[in-house]
């Protein structure tokens, strides 16, 4: 193993994971500088809504009390406020749902903690995970640790800001048109949104049954690799998740033998520093010995349309009860969100549902003999919150056509990739004036396991298969 | 449209999701009703090709479309 950084904080989740299994550090100590940092950080980012710093020394100990290790045993993470723990908030960022004590544990925090893994808390997340931007009127937005006047992404926004400063080493996301992959591009990290039916939603806040997926959010893509591997899978307790089982990513520094997709089409509209950097991608990706073609793919925002039409209805019948008891618990925006859902009608929402299989089946041949899809995460570096949440807070009829242009715009090429259910991992490239900026690589139905690796490849490359943390601003 | 049809359609979305805001969310709303309805020319789907297909057709695509060296 190379050398660790002094500062616990800088180490990645497999080197946090290695350092307790030798014991080169006790999984209390790592916990100890874990609160440390938060207690920095959480003024910078407001990434906690619920940190549960005495629980967390107490399984520290526990942990190191015991001689059974699984894969992330000792190491803390914290997870968006969307997972059901007995006796224990599920708030799922909102009012409406501030007080609803769980009364079951989500398969996904199961198997973190059969992996040994600690839980510190509940994550900031957009209400009821409804917007691009991490946009709170309840516990106020997370905040970019790069840039704190600039959004980090949602709706997993805590996530992307607990890991993004290095607060803890993991965090489970959700993903119903881009909410692993915006927050994760936006704050400087890796995070995978698995093919629909990968990973178990037991526990989880609905929003869009066909399209919600949970997901890892890591400093790198090797972690995300350790992370999916330990949640993924069958589970008894939901019937939507897949029986295939899950393929280990195998670590690869090169690119040889596998021929990438790339869309001339789809780097059309990016801003000049995110142009440049998919730019200098291609010719990485060339350098690493793949085969690159040009693929033809659909209008994204087409695709992303449909996306919403899944996402509004579903989530609008999901909401109907609350939001007709307690509107005003619901702030303006997410309100507004949900309620459009009502106004589509029932066949219009079927058809949407109908074209998604033959729209994959063709989507699916535009690979040609592609394996893997490099595509853009975002169009433009991560923008300031008083440019997309103000506009679209301002009400009236220029806020009402504020929001949708905003989520097409931030969203505009993850829901297209929700919207057909394919598996996609972003990750950093580049860093502009101190900002991130990342690519996704999406992969056919259930080859986690390709792009994982190919994203290991591109990130030693780089050199950001080591943690990138930021100082504190002053 | 008939105004009987007009308000069947908004007393049917106030029974869903309550009447407190609809009027100021009322742009949003038809902004929505207004995009939805193109896809039923955008993306072009062939005349007829949705007759059989319901909502598993996706979950079952997925699985056909898998790499075999993936599983």
């Amino acid at each position: 193993m190379s050398a660790l950084p002094s500062d616990p904080s800088a180490w990645t989740l497999k080197q946090a994971a290695d350092a307790v299994r030798s014991g080169a550090i006790s999984s209390v100590e790592l916990t100890k500088a874990a609160l440390a940092r938060i207690g920095s950080w959480q003024p910078v980012v407001n990434a906690f809504i619920a940190l549960d710093a005495e629980g967390a020394l107490k399984a520290a100990a526990a942990a190191d009390a015991r001689k059974t290790s699984g894969a992330l045993h000792g190491v803390p993470l914290a997870h968006k406020d969307m997972l059901d723990r007995p006796g224990r908030i599920t708030g799922c960022g909102s009012k409406v749902r501030g007080t609803h004590v769980a009364h079951t544990t989500s398969t996904v925090l199961a198997r973190l903690d059969a992996a040994g893994a600690l839980d510190l808390g509940r994550l900031n997340m957009s209400e009821f995970a409804l917007g691009p931007t991490g946009l709170n009127a309840h516990h106020g937005r997370a905040k970019n640790p790069w840039a704190p006047e600039r959004i980090t992404g949602g709706s997993s926004s805590g996530s992307g800001a607990a890991v993004g400063s290095g607060m803890v080493y993991g965090a489970i996301g959700s993903d119903t048109g881009g909410s692993i992959r915006l927050p994760s591009a936006m704050c400087g990290i890796a995070g995978l949104k698995p093919t629909q039916g990968r990973i178990s939603r037991y526990g989880a806040m609905p929003l869009s049954f066909s399209q919600d997926c949970l997901g890892p959010m890591a400093p790198t893509v090797a972690d995300v690799a350790l992370f999916y591997e330990t949640i993924a899978g069958s589970d008894g307790l939901d019937s939507t998740v897949a029986e295939r089982p899950v393929a280990k990513a195998a670590a690869r520094t090169d690119l040889k033998g596998l021929t990438i997709g790339l869309s001339d089409a789809w780097l059309e509209g990016l801003d000049a520093p995110t142009g440049k950097a998919h730019e200098a991608m291609r010719r990485l990706l060339a350098d690493l010995g793949a085969k690159l073609i040009n693929v033809t793919l659909p209008d994204p925002l087409e695709l992303g349309e449909l996306s919403n039409i899944l996402a509004m209805t579903e989530a609008a019948a999901c909401h109907g009860d609350f939001l007709r008891a307690q509107p005003d618990d619901y702030g303006p925006q997410v309100r507004a969100r949900l309620r459009q859902g009502a106004a589509i009608p029932g066949a219009l929402y079927l058809r949407a549902v109908a074209m998604r299989a033959p729209l994959l089946d063709a989507f699916v041949a535009d690979f040609g003999e592609a394996d893997l899809l490099c595509l853009p995460a975002m169009p433009f570096l991560p923008p300031r919150s008083a440019d997309v949440d103000g506009a679209a807070a301002a009400g009236g009829a220029a806020g009402a056509a504020a929001i949708p242009q905003m989520v097409a715009a931030i969203a505009r090429y993850s829901r297209p990739i929700s919207y057909l259910g394919l598996p996609s991992l972003a990750q950093p490239i580049a860093w502009d004036s101190g900002l991130p900026i990342a690519m996704q690589t999406v992969g056919r139905p259930f080859a986690e396991s390709s792009i994982l690796s190919a994203g290991m490849a591109v990130e030693t490359a780089l050199g950001f298969d080591r943690r990138r943390i930021p100082t504190l601003p002053h | 449209m008939s105004q009987e049809l007009e308000a069947a359609a908004v007393a049917a979305m106030q029974a869903l999701v309550g009447e407190a805001g609809v009027k100021e969310d009322a742009g949003i709303m038809a902004a929505q009703i207004e995009r939805a309805t193109r896809i039923l020319t955008r993306p072009p789907i062939a005349f007829g090709a949705l007759w059989d297909k319901e909502p598993s057709s996706h979950a079952a695509a997925l699985l056909r479309l898998a790499p075999e060296e993936n599983s």
